[in-house]
């Protein structure tokens, strides 16, 4: 599904990331954890397309074609889904005529036909219902004066509709309190199958508990410092970042 | 002829047929402001209200009387959208392409030339009374040779359910034209109407409209103005149109700018009695060489009055906006309210903005707040959506179209949304 291989990037000249090595199977969930300033955004934004990052060495191949040829909207097209850790808010744009424009341009990508305006109603409500999301947020401007939990499950309502076979949460529990990170969380394990996977990215290993992922890693100082299964989660929640640091340190 | 002769002459020509017009106050008019034309010269960008559009190479240009006849203008109407047609060629009134405006209950409409006769008293009371030719060789050359334009007497209690369609056919296929049309809109108390003014050029020469709208609306009246600017590249046009309110009554105006040479809109509305509100609305959705300046003037001359305005662009190319928006609080018009502001997006590097807010605030008891911005494309939104799978020029058709659907929404009439929405569409599009 994924390989990132010897990622190194930079942005305005200093290197955030200095060789990530990661593979991600069909079925998998990985979660990506560290501290702050680790990287972990970063390399969610160089995969989703960004143009801030500078990649200057490594390659990156999803479903064997390589990312870096490929533009934001193409990756998208192919399956490749970022929920943004803060999702931009659109006047006047409305959801429904968003997600309309992007299902069908995806739906083309794949030789379907665009959904007509029932078909993709009914599809839009029935998706709705994963993150409990009301039909009157369908007619409301992107985002626009969304609460928190709302863009974020705004977020998951758009990865239903896309159907990606990669989904990266970029800090999706951040700003959330325990009822919308259950929702959020539900949503995304009832999306979850054999053929498609998650990279869950976060600060805290409370949405673990939620999502629960087969491989662990840790991101620190540009680098994947430690790779385990769910136990390493605890093991940080537990024991804070710092060991992880003194480790890295000791290697250097 | 250059633009100074071409009106001397015609002024003469009009002062030596003068038909029904001799010893009127239409013709007193004409000849003051000739008097007055000779001791002004037209602005220069040294004048402060010109200071960014430069319409020198209109004054230096020749201009010729064309002879037109034109068969239908089915394909100059708006697609689906129901209206009274009232058609002009070259200036002139066509009642053979025009619909008929007889038998429309509580309404008085025509050719201001052709109804001055019947309507003779109203039209003395108000003509000349909403514009200065003191300031402005423009308006004062209109007032030398006005002739003929659209006369609108709504009558007191009535809505006019059907908008009012003024299309203006300007030939320039076989020289440069000038035309120099002057409406008159009287709106009754209590009545209600909407009236659309757009300009065709037909040909490739240069078309210049020098057009005057004044417009009176009584108390409680209710005018929509919809301004559609969608002209030629070689069509240039100076509109100025200014209304008196009485009390209660609301002002709707919508003035979109697609295409053109050079655009001036002088648009000013005078609160003269309290409560009345006043609505201001320009988009400007320009690309090549198109000048569009939009100067608005909001006078607020007694307490308890709304204004709002809202203008907002997107430029690209080598194209020009200019906006300069007054806001004047007289000392009695306390317990104001008007806002305004606007907003602007750049698509190229050559692409220009001048814009200026100035309010002038003698009353100190009123909310006034105003601003401006000029920014490009928010990047953020853009790479959202295209994290979506949306294209990038989708994308950037789909966030261009919204930042200009805030004006367009206040068109009441659908069609005429659609129409302009199309166009802008298929602009961002290409």
């Amino acid at each position: 599904m994924l390989q990132i291989i010897g990622l190194h990037a930079s942005i305005n000249g200093k290197e955030i990331l200095k060789g990530i090595d990661l593979t991600v199977n069909p079925g998998e969930i990985h979660a990506i954890m560290g501290p702050n300033g680790s990287g972990k955004s970063t390399l969610a934004s160089i995969l989703a397309g960004r143009e801030d990052y500078e990649v200057t060495a490594g390659t990156v191949l999803f479903n064997g074609k390589d990312v870096f040829e490929m533009s934001p909207e193409e990756r998208s097209r192919e399956g490749l889904f970022l929920a943004f850790q803060y999702p931009v808010e659109i006047p006047g744009v409305s959801t429904a005529n968003f997600l309309k424009t992007a299902v069908n341009e995806v739906r083309k990508h794949r030789g379907m036909e665009p959904l007509d305006a029932m078909d993709f109603l009914t599809l839009m409500r029935e998706k709705a219902k994963l993150v409990e999301m009301d039909s009157s947020f369908f007619s409301r401007s992107l985002n626009e004066g969304f609460s928190g939990g709302e863009k974020k499950r705004n977020e998951i309502f758009q990865m239903a509709m896309l159907e990606p076979t990669l989904s990266i949460l970029d800090e999706t529990d951040s700003g959330l309190d325990i009822d919308a990170l259950r929702i959020v969380s539900e949503g995304v394990n009832k999306l979850k199958s054999s053929s498609n996977s998650t990279i869950v990215i976060t600060h805290y290993q409370r949405l673990l508990n939620y999502i629960v992922p087969d491989v662990v890693h840790v991101l620190y100082k540009g680098r994947i410092m430690k790779t385990g299964g769910k136990e390493l989660a605890l093991e940080l929640e537990e024991r804070g970042y710092d060991w992880i640091k003194t480790e890295s340190e000791e290697t250097v | 002829m250059k633009l100074q002769d071409y009106i001397v002459a015609d002024y003469s020509t009009k002062a030596e047929h003068l038909n029904g017009f001799a010893g009127s106050r239409f013709h007193a008019l004409r000849q003051q402001a000739f008097e007055q034309l000779s001791t002004q010269s037209f602005p220069t960008v040294k004048n402060e209200e010109w200071k960014y559009t430069n319409v020198q190479a209109l004054v230096a240009q020749t201009y010729t009387t064309p002879d037109t006849t034109i068969a239908s203008v089915n394909e100059y109407c708006i697609p689906d959208m129901e209206c009274i047609k009232v058609v002009f060629v070259n200036g002139e009134f066509s009642a053979t392409l025009s619909d008929s405006l007889a038998d429309i209950h509580g309404l008085t409409a025509g050719s201001l030339h052709n109804e001055y006769a019947s309507n003779k008293d109203v039209i003395d009371e108000k003509l000349g009374t909403a514009v200065n030719t003191e300031t402005n060789a423009f308006t004062t050359a209109n007032t030398a040779v006005m002739n003929d334009g659209l006369f609108v007497n709504v009558a007191k209690n009535t809505i006019i359910e059907k908008p009012l369609y003024v299309l203006s056919i300007v030939d320039a296929t076989a020289g440069n034209t000038l035309v120099q049309p002057r409406h008159l809109l009287l709106f009754g108390e209590n009545s209600q109407a909407t009236v659309i003014f757009r300009t065709v050029t037909l040909g490739a020469n240069s078309s210049v409209t020098n057009q005057i709208v004044e417009c009176f609306a009584e108390r409680a009246a209710i005018v929509n103005c919809y301004v559609v600017q969608d002209d030629s590249e070689n069509a240039s046009i100076i509109n100025t149109h200014n209304t008196h309110q009485n009390a209660n009554s609301v002002l709707n105006i919508v003035t979109v700018s697609l295409s053109g040479a050079i655009i001036r809109n002088t648009v000013g509305t005078k609160l003269n009695e309290q409560n009345t509100e006043a609505h201001m609305y320009g988009l400007y959705v320009t690309d090549g060489k198109t000048h569009v300046d939009n100067h608005t003037v909001m006078d607020h001359a007694v307490a308890n009055c709304h204004s709002n305005e809202l203008y907002k662009g997107i430029l690209d190319g080598n194209s020009q906006g200019v906006f300069n928006g007054k806001i004047f609080v007289r000392e009695d018009a306390q317990k104001t309210l008007a806002y305004q502001s606007n907003r602007n997006i750049l698509l190229s590097n050559t692409a220009t903005v001048n814009t200026k807010p100035q309010l002038e605030i003698w009353a100190d008891d009123v909310k006034c707040s105003h601003g401006c911005t000029v920014g490009q494309l928010d990047e953020e939104a853009l790479f959202y959506l295209r994290a979506r799978g949306i294209g990038e020029r989708n994308a950037k058709a789909l966030l261009l179209t919204a930042f200009a659907e805030d004006i367009t929404e206040k068109i009441s009439i659908e069609a005429l949304r659609n129409f302009i929405n199309s166009k802008i569409e298929q602009r961002l599009i290409q």
